[in-house]
């Protein structure tokens, strides 16, 4: 997976909105989410386990529904490699 | 350091620039390496001496209590002084050139001091000109450039004409070229060293040919051209490619210091003007004391600072004391105008947009006093009307929102009534798509991540503003406005003038005014308002109100007017300007989402396709666009 992070901003309404959502679920049912742009490109993998929230608020004038999900980056968990004949320990 | 050492040192300077030209012209005349070294080393000591006066100059006009009038003119000696050792350095190049001559005899052919006649008398009134603060010296410095260039152009096509023929001698004729040259270039540092001086007594900066074009222009519009009795303020950063100033009525009595000017505003509204080269200026007031032998005591940028700048032009920033427009046209010697020197089509169409305007709304537009077309090597000049309001765009970025909102309406109320009334049955097309896709390479200079942006989501693929651009032009030929109307071409706030106290409302830049469609004055002004740099919830509400009301003037306009494809058009054109808006967003993120209403726009116009376009309807939640 690439490690870059990605931020898309668009302005919408509910039907584009509902495409986008659209390609987001067909990235989870096919457990790959892809995103690119000029300079970047990313694969993510949903673990089988995730968190999801969904969250609303009104504030200024604007209504915000926020809706986040979020797993453990496999490739940060992978032990790190030690060199022979030491331990985690530095021993 | 007292300022009258260094005005000792310049002269003493200018002097040792002038030995050094008729030192010069002996050796072009006749060789000899004793003078050649003594030349070598009357430069090094002009550089030293000028090296030497930058510093002293600077330190005195960058120091505290610094009058304004006082560093304007040390900056100006600075770079007077800065431009005499080039001219310098140009001679020793002169000298090192003839060296490769056989024999220098092979330069009388070409009379060079035709040349030194005229580089020998400009130097020469270089000291008289800024301690006397004589324009008119300053003026003779860029005609002895104008014949310096006359007999380069003659000594240039001769020499070309011999090489052509095969002249028995290239080696030297090549080498004549470069004397010729540098002579020429010497002629382009006196007119520039002449513009300093003239802005060292106008206390602006201005170009050799604009002030001929003002005193031209102030005289056919009537008036006195005055130097030491007129005050002049340019007015910077516009984007029209045309210079502008502000030439105050002549006075009887010049006010020695004029307050700070920064933060007035520029023709387009869109950038703060600078005051005069960023010089600070001077808070006390009193004219200072004259120093022996130098500036006379009246002020280096006389006219009152404007209180309520007109003609678009903004308030003065902090302190719009000192009198603005204290004597008005009641002044001595005519009124206040307003001066553009620019290219000859541009002020061309503005003469004809404003005598047009004014016959079909007399006093709408500035009223054209002088109209001076462009000549062999000179641009035009137009001289206007000068109208002391704020526009609408410094209304709303001041806070009062009430006026700006009633001047708003009044605009498009005003706007309409134009549109309506010269509404002729003939298809047109504003070409929305097309603009932009003319405009995309500059619009996307500041911000070409946003602008090219390209990508997926999944498999939803986002495409390049650039291709949706080519199809809608497409597009947008099967929907031609069906009326063409007289439009304003730029109709955005700093281009509307408007006095909540009179409720005048004054129209400028009226130089892209024609038929076509008015959707590109609505989109236009919509968009003119959404760009305003105001961030708070609230202002961001404010404006996305202001811009609905206009919205709704327009809409209904288009009701009465039965337009059926109106909404679509408003899309380009509103997808047009936002993108071309992108350069006047100094924040990226406010920027992308200007962009991604564009995008928007363009996207939802593209997936009508195959549908009439009769039938598209734009949201008006397209104007509530909150900072981030």
């Amino acid at each position: 997976m690439s490690r870059n992070n990605f931020r898309h901003g668009f302005t919408t309404d509910p039907d584009d909105v509902a495409r986008y959502l659209e390609a987001l679920i067909e990235g989870f049912r096919n457990r790959r989410l892809d995103f690119r742009s000029q300079q970047r490109k990313a694969s993510l993998t949903p673990s089988e386990i995730m968190d999801m929230s969904v969250e609303t608020s009104a504030r200024h004038g604007r209504v915000r529904v926020t809706l986040s999900f979020s797993w453990p980056d496999a490739e940060e968990q992978k032990p790190a490699g030690l060199p022979l004949g030491k331990t985690a320990a530095g021993n | 350091m007292p300022i009258g050492e260094i005005r000792g040192g310049f002269k003493l300077l200018a002097g040792e620039v002038l030995h050094a030209a008729a030192e010069t012209r002996a050796l072009l005349t006749r060789r000899d390496p004793a003078k050649s070294r003594y030349l070598y080393n009357r430069a090094s000591s002009i550089a030293a001496q000028s090296a030497l006066l930058q510093k002293q100059a600077l330190e005195l006009y960058s120091g505290r209590g610094a009058r304004r009038r006082d560093s304007i003119f040390l900056q100006g000696l600075a770079s007077v002084a800065s431009r005499l050792e080039r001219i310098a350095e140009l001679f020793l190049n002169l000298d090192r050139q003839a060296g490769h001559l056989s024999s220098v005899d092979f330069l009388r052919q070409f009379r060079l001091n035709d040349f030194f006649h005229e580089i020998i008398f400009g130097l020469g009134r270089i000291e008289p000109a800024l301690a006397r603060r004589d324009v008119s010296l300053a003026v003779r410095l860029g005609q002895a450039e104008e014949r310096l260039d006359g007999s380069y152009a003659d000594r240039f096509a001769r020499i070309m004409e011999e090489l052509k023929s095969g002249g028995s001698d290239p080696g030297n004729l090549v080498t004549s070229l470069m004397i010729v040259h540098y002579l020429e270039r010497v002629g382009d540092v006196l007119l520039e060293i002449g513009e300093k001086i003239i802005y060292v007594i106008m206390g602006e900066k201005i170009k050799l040919n604009q002030y001929k074009a003002l005193g031209e222009g102030l005289r056919a519009a009537g008036r006195d051209f005055e130097i030491s009795r007129m005050g002049y303020r340019s007015i910077w950063g516009g984007r029209s490619g045309c210079r502008i100033g502000v030439v105050d009525a002549l006075q009887e009595d010049r006010p020695c210091d004029a307050p700070d000017r920064a933060g007035e505003k520029a023709n387009g509204g869109d950038g703060p003007a600078e005051g005069a080269d960023g010089v600070p200026a001077d808070g006390a007031g009193g004219c200072p004391e004259q120093g022996a032998g130098g500036v006379p005591a009246d002020g280096a940028d006389g006219g009152p600072a404007q209180g309520a700048g007109g003609n678009g032009y903004g308030p003065a920033g902090g302190g719009t004391s000192g009198g603005a427009q204290a004597s008005g046209p009641a002044a001595a010697g005519g009124e206040t105008v307003l001066f553009k020197h620019g290219p000859d089509f541009k002020l061309n169409l503005e003469r004809d947009s404003l005598l047009r305007w004014a016959k079909l709304r007399p006093g709408l537009a500035p009223e054209v006093k002088a109209f001076i077309p462009a000549r062999k090597g000179s641009e035009a000049a137009l001289v206007l009307e000068y109208v002391p309001s704020r526009n609408l765009q410094t209304l709303f970025l001041e806070n009062a929102p009430d006026e700006a909102l009633e001047g708003l309406d009044a605009a498009m109320a005003v706007m309409s009534g134009i549109w309506e009334e010269t509404a002729l049955p003939r298809p047109c097309s504003a070409a929305f798509a097309r603009q932009a896709l003319e405009r995309f390479g500059e619009a996307s200079c500041l911000y070409p991540q946003l602008m090219r942006y390209q990508g997926a989501l999944g498999s939803l693929e986002i495409r390049p503003i650039s291709d949706m651009l080519a199809e809608l032009s497409a597009m947008e030929a099967e929907i031609p406005a069906l009326r063409s109307m007289l439009i304003h071409g730029d109709f955005n706030l700093s281009n509307i003038l408007y006095d909540p106290a009179s409720r005048r409302l004054h129209m400028l830049d009226l130089y892209r005014s024609r038929e076509s469609d008015y959707v590109q004055d609505v989109s236009v002004m919509l968009v003119s308002v959404l760009r305003l740099p105001m961030t708070a919830p609230q202002e961001r509400r404010r404006l996305a109100e202001a811009a609905g009301r206009a919205w709704d003037l327009a809409a209904g306009f288009a009701a009465r007017l039965g337009d059926p494809t109106y909404e679509a058009r408003l899309a380009l054109g509103l997808g047009r300007s936002c993108l071309t808006s992108t350069r006047f967003l100094m924040d990226e993120r406010m920027a992308a989402r200007v962009v991604a209403r564009a995008r928007y726009l363009f996207e939802k116009l593209l997936a009508f396709r195959g549908r009439p376009l009769e039938e598209f309807r734009l949201s008006k939640g397209i104007l509530d666009i909150q900072a981030p």
